[in-house]
């Protein structure tokens, strides 16, 4: 059983609401709703890349030095020797990758100033971003270390064309994950901008 | 088998977990007015009730993945804005709980109006709401104007259901004699 004024109330339900909130709220909630949303989505696909850089990173950590083990193993050579021609000069491995098969130098010529190239753009990013920069930094530099523990075996190992590939794909790799930092950087940037315009524009 | 699934899903909710941007102004028309008087029962004043529901929406908009239908889209609403508003009424008064049992707010020394002998108008119980306290507001509206029994009451504001019953008796008898008052002025 209900009271006279609860029987009122319901009756007149409807009435009650007849206030209306300006439209200054939704214009403001849209706004919003589409910066903040739109620079969550950026940092989710920056998160994301970073998660598949990583586990990227550590796939061709393990691939190179799997490739490197390969390349190795079957010719075990007197860990002696190997470490007296470990240090070979580069310019004399880079010779010797000559004179194995000059199209696979010429793609190591190649190879190795794109990765200069973008590693210069890269470094750009060092003031405004150094943790970033560190990161990025460290990833690239375990591929290249694999890298350069390919090539100080290639004096040494009798499949050379298998490790020259094996370079070549290290830096292939090498290549594309500076693209990916740098497609990174560029989101970053444009995230960013996009911030300080809202900013910028008054609510 | 589907006797669970009581709950017809929304189409418009549906588009909005999508992403579509019109979706949204949708369901801003559809349950921005009803929110937004929800509101403003609560917190008494059209600033904060706007920033509840700008807040509310935003809140409800970023977590559509969290809506199941366990409850229609706007009763779900409803308790964000709800909760918003006790919460803007707690920052108002910060030290003070919106309901305590031991706070009794003085009736007139007279004996109460009986409920059945008032002539009622819309507009005259919207004022005698907007000047209660806000504890009592805040019951006497969930209970009268947004359906929750006195158990979704205790829940909403931590309160115990004795609490609750009392302060709905004490608010409605305040209510009552600010009516009747304001009818005889």
């Amino acid at each position: 059983m209900s009271s006279p004024l609860e029987k009122f109330m319901r009756d007149h339900r409807e009435e009650f609401d007849s206030e209306e909130p300006r439209p200054q709220v939704w214009a403001s909630l849209e706004k919003k709703l589409s910066t903040p949303e739109e620079r969550k989505g950026i940092g989710k696909v920056t998160a994301m890349k970073f998660l598949r850089i990583g586990v990227a990173a550590a796939v061709l950590v393990l691939a190179g030095i799997g490739v490197f083990y390969l390349a190795t193993d079957h010719n075990r050579v007197d860990p002696l020797v190997a470490v007296n021609d470990n240090h070979p000069a580069n310019a004399a491995a880079d010779e010797l990758i000559k004179e194995i098969n000059p199209t696979y130098a010429k793609e190591v010529y190649h190879f190795t100033q794109l990765i200069e190239l973008k590693q210069s753009e890269l470094k750009q990013i060092e003031k405004d971003n150094p943790q970033l920069y560190k990161q990025f930094i460290a990833d690239i530099n375990k591929l290249d270390s694999s890298y350069y523990a390919l090539k100080n075996q290639l004096p040494v190992t009798p499949n050379r064309e298998q490790l020259l590939e094996a370079m070549i794909q290290n830096l292939r790799l090498q290549t594309e994950l500076l693209n990916q930092q740098l497609n990174i950087i560029k989101l970053i940037k444009q995230s960013k901008s996009k911030t300080n315009e809202t900013n910028s524009t008054p609510a | 088998m589907e006797l669970t699934a009581t709950i017809i899903r929304d189409e418009i909710v549906e588009r909005c977990k999508q992403g579509d941007r019109q979706s949204y102004q949708a369901l801003y028309d559809k349950y921005s007015r009803a929110m937004y008087n929800t509101s403003l029962r609560i917190v008494n004043n059209s600033a904060d009730a706007e920033d509840v529901l700008q807040e509310a929406f935003l809140d409800a908009f970023r977590s559509l993945d969290d809506f199941h239908y366990r409850s229609t889209f706007g009763a779900w609403l409803k308790r964000i804005v709800i909760n918003k508003s006790i919460n803007a009424l707690r920052r108002r008064k910060p030290n003070q709980e919106i309901v305590e049992d031991s706070v009794v707010y003085s009736l007139p020394d007279v004996e109460a109006p009986d409920e059945a002998e008032i002539q009622y108008k819309v507009d005259e119980v919207k004022k005698a709401i907007r000047r209660l306290p806000d504890g009592y507001r805040t019951v006497l509206t969930l209970y009268l104007l947004e359906g929750y029994d006195h158990e979704e009451i205790s829940e909403i504001l931590g309160i115990s259901h004795n609490t609750v019953r009392t302060q709905y008796i004490r608010a409605k008898q305040k209510l009552l004699f600010i009516i009747k008052q304001g009818g005889l002025s």
